[in-house]
C-alpha cells in the first residue's frame, strides 16, 4: 500500500472512530445519570417516609 | 417506542454506511488525478454538510424556546449541536489527513477550513457553558441566546475570510459548480442521509439524558427543600 | 422608544459618572493596555516596514484584551446589594437599561484607545497622525461591535460560574469577523496606502448592525426572562 491508500484508510477510521468514541461518551455519561437518579429518587423515598 | 425509534434509526443509518463503503472500496474506481485518497470526499463533504444542516436545526430550536420557553426545546437544541460537532469533527479531521497528502500540509488558514473551525469553536463555547449554570430555565435561555448568536457570526465569519480570499486551497465546491461525476453523487448522497440517520439516533439518546438530568435537578431541590 | 432612550442615557450617565469617581476599570484597563504594547515590541524584532505590516492587528488586539476587562465589569458591577435586581424591576424597558451600559463601556473604551494609540505610535515608530482622522472613525465603529456584544455576554454570563473562563471563550470568536475587517483598515491606513477597503468597512458595518439589532431584541429574554 502506498502513503495515499493508507492515509485514505486513516481518514475513515478516524470518522468511524470519532464516532464510535462519541456513542462511548454517550453511554457513560447515561450510566452516570441513571445511577445518580436512581440514587436520589431512592432518598426522596426515604425522606418522605 | 422511543427505543425502538432510535435503534431502527441508528441501524439503518450504519447498514446504508456499511453498503456505501462497499461502493466506495469495491464499486467505485479510484479519482482521476488524486487517487484512492480523493474518495475521501465521500465521507467529508457530506459529514460537513450534515454539521451545518445540524446546527441550523439547533438555531430553529433554540429560537422556538425563547419563543415558547418549552424546555423539550432547550434538550433537543444542545442534543443536536453535540452531534453537529461530533460531524464538525470528522470533517475536520478527514479534511486534514486529506490535506497531507494532496496539498502536503495538515492545515491552512482558507476559507471553508477557518469556517469550520470557528463553528466548532463557536460551540465548543456553548458547550462548555452549559454546566456552569445550575439553574435550569437560565441555563436553556442563556444557551438559547448564545446558540443564535454564534449562529448569526457564521455568515459573517464566511464572508470577512472571503474578502481576504487570496489563499484558497479548495478547489470550487463540487455541488455548486456540478462538476461531480454522476457516479458518485448517489455515494454522496447516501452518506449525508445516513450521517443523518445517525446522527438523529444519537441526538435522540443524548435528549434524554438532557430530561433526566433536568430530572435531577428537580430531585436535588425537592431533597434540599425537605 | 424616546423615554427609552432618555433612561439609556440616564443609565450611561449613572455608570460613567461611578466609574470617572474610583476609575477603577479604566486604570487597570489603560495600564493593562500599556502593559501589552511592551511585551509586543519585546515579542517581535522587526524592521521598520515589517511592523507596519502588522500594526493593525496588533492595535486590535490591545484594544480587544483591553476592552474585556471593561466590559466583563459593566454588569457585574450592579451585583453587590442586588442593584441588578432593582434595576431589571424598575419601569425602564430591558432594552434601554442594556443601551445605557453599552454606551458607558463604549466611551471607557474609546477613552482606552485614545490613551494607548499615540503611546502604540511613540513605543513603535509609527506614524498614526496623518491617518487620525479615518482611523478614529473607525474606531468608533469597531469599538461599538466590541461593546456590544461584549455587554451582551457580560449580561448572559453575570449568573455564570466561573465567568471570568466563560466571557471570553464565548466573545473573543465571536468577535474575529469584526476584527479580521478592522485589522486590515488600520494596517492599510496606518501605512497610508489606500487600496479598496470598502469591502472591510462594509464587514465592520454589518457586524455593527446585525449584533445591535440581535442583542437589543433578545436582551429581554435575558434580564426578564
Amino acid at each position: 500500500m502506498d502513503l495515499n491508500q493508507t492515509y485514505f484508510f486513516y481518514g475513515y477510521s478516524a470518522a468511524w472512530l470519532i464516532v464510535l468514541g462519541f456513542i462511548l461518551i454517550l453511554i457513560r455519561r447515561g450510566q452516570q445519570i441513571n445511577s445518580e437518579l436512581q440514587r436520589l429518587k431512592a432518598l426522596v423515598e426515604d425522606k418522605d417516609k | 417506542m422511543r427505543d425502538k425509534t432510535i435503534y431502527t434509526l441508528g441501524i439503518s443509518g450504519t447498514l446504508l454506511l456499511l453498503y456505501n463503503l462497499h461502493t466506495i472500496l469495491m464499486v467505485l474506481p479510484d479519482e482521476a488525478a488524486q487517487g484512492t485518497i480523493g474518495k475521501m470526499l465521500l465521507i467529508h463533504a457530506p459529514a460537513a454538510i450534515a454539521g451545518m444542516t445540524l446546527y441550523f436545526v439547533a438555531v430553529a430550536y433554540s429560537i422556538m424556546f425563547l419563543k415558547t420557553k418549552n424546555f423539550a426545546y432547550d434538550s433537543a437544541a444542545v442534543a443536536v449541536i453535540e452531534v453537529a460537532q461530533v460531524f464538525t469533527l470528522i470533517n475536520l479531521v478527514t479534511g486534514s489527513i486529506w490535506g497531507h497528502i494532496i496539498w502536503g500540509i495538515w492545515w491552512t488558514w482558507d476559507a471553508r477550513l477557518t469556517r469550520q473551525f470557528m463553528c466548532f469553536m463557536l460551540y465548543l463555547g456553548y458547550l462548555l457553558m452549559r454546566p456552569a449554570l445550575n439553574e435550569a430555565t437560565q441555563r436553556a435561555t442563556i444557551s438559547a441566546f448564545v446558540a443564535i448568536f454564534a449562529a448569526a457570526d457564521i455568515p459573517l465569519v464566511w464572508l470577512a475570510i472571503r474578502v481576504h480570499d487570496a489563499r484558497t486551497q479548495h478547489p470550487g465546491p463540487v455541488l455548486e459548480t456540478g462538476t461531480l461525476d454522476p457516479a458518485w453523487r448517489i455515494p454522496f448522497l447516501i452518506s449525508w442521509i445516513a450521517f443523518m440517520l445517525i446522527g438523529s439516533a444519537l441526538a435522540m439518546v443524548r435528549v434524554r439524558q438532557e430530561n433526566a438530568r433536568r430530572e435531577i435537578d428537580s430531585l436535588r431541590r425537592e431533597l434540599h427543600a425537605i | 422608544m424616546k423615554q427609552g432612550l432618555l433612561s439609556a442615557l440616564f443609565i450611561a450617565r449613572k455608570d460613567l459618572r461611578t466609574e470617572f469617581r474610583t476609575k477603577e476599570a479604566l486604570n487597570a484597563s489603560v495600564s493593562f493596555a500599556l502593559v501589552v504594547l511592551v511585551l509586543f515590541s519585546f515579542a517581535f524584532d522587526l524592521g521598520r516596514d515589517e511592523f507596519y505590516d502588522i500594526s493593525g492587528g496588533l492595535l486590535w488586539l490591545v484594544y480587544v484584551f483591553a476592552g474585556a476587562l471593561i466590559v466583563n465589569r459593566s454588569f457585574i458591577r450592579e451585583v453587590p446589594n442586588d442593584c441588578l435586581d432593582v434595576l431589571i424591576a424598575s419601569p425602564m424597558p430591558a432594552w434601554s437599561l442594556f443601551l445605557g451600559k453599552v454606551i458607558a463601556s463604549f466611551v471607557l473604551l474609546m477613552i482606552v484607545e485614545l490613551v494607548s494609540l499615540p503611546v502604540y505610535g511613540l513605543l513603535n515608530n509609527i506614524h498614526w497622525v496623518d491617518s487620525f482622522w479615518p482611523h478614529l472613525g473607525l474606531m468608533i465603529l469597531a469599538t461599538w461591535g466590541i461593546t456590544i456584544t461584549g455587554v451582551a455576554f457580560s449580561a448572559v454570563t453575570v449568573n455564570v460560574r466561573l465567568r471570568e473562563l466563560m466571557l471570553p471563550v464565548l466573545h473573543y470568536p465571536m468577535l474575529i469577523p469584526l476584527l479580521i475587517g478592522a485589522m486590515q483598515i488600520s494596517t492599510a491606513l496606518l501605512k497610508g496606502d489606500g487600496g479598496d477597503l470598502s469591502a472591510d468597512l462594509r464587514l465592520v458595518v454589518v457586524f455593527d448592525a446585525m449584533f445591535s439589532a440581535l442583542s437589543l431584541y433578545l436582551i429581554e429574554f435575558i434580564l426578564v426572562g
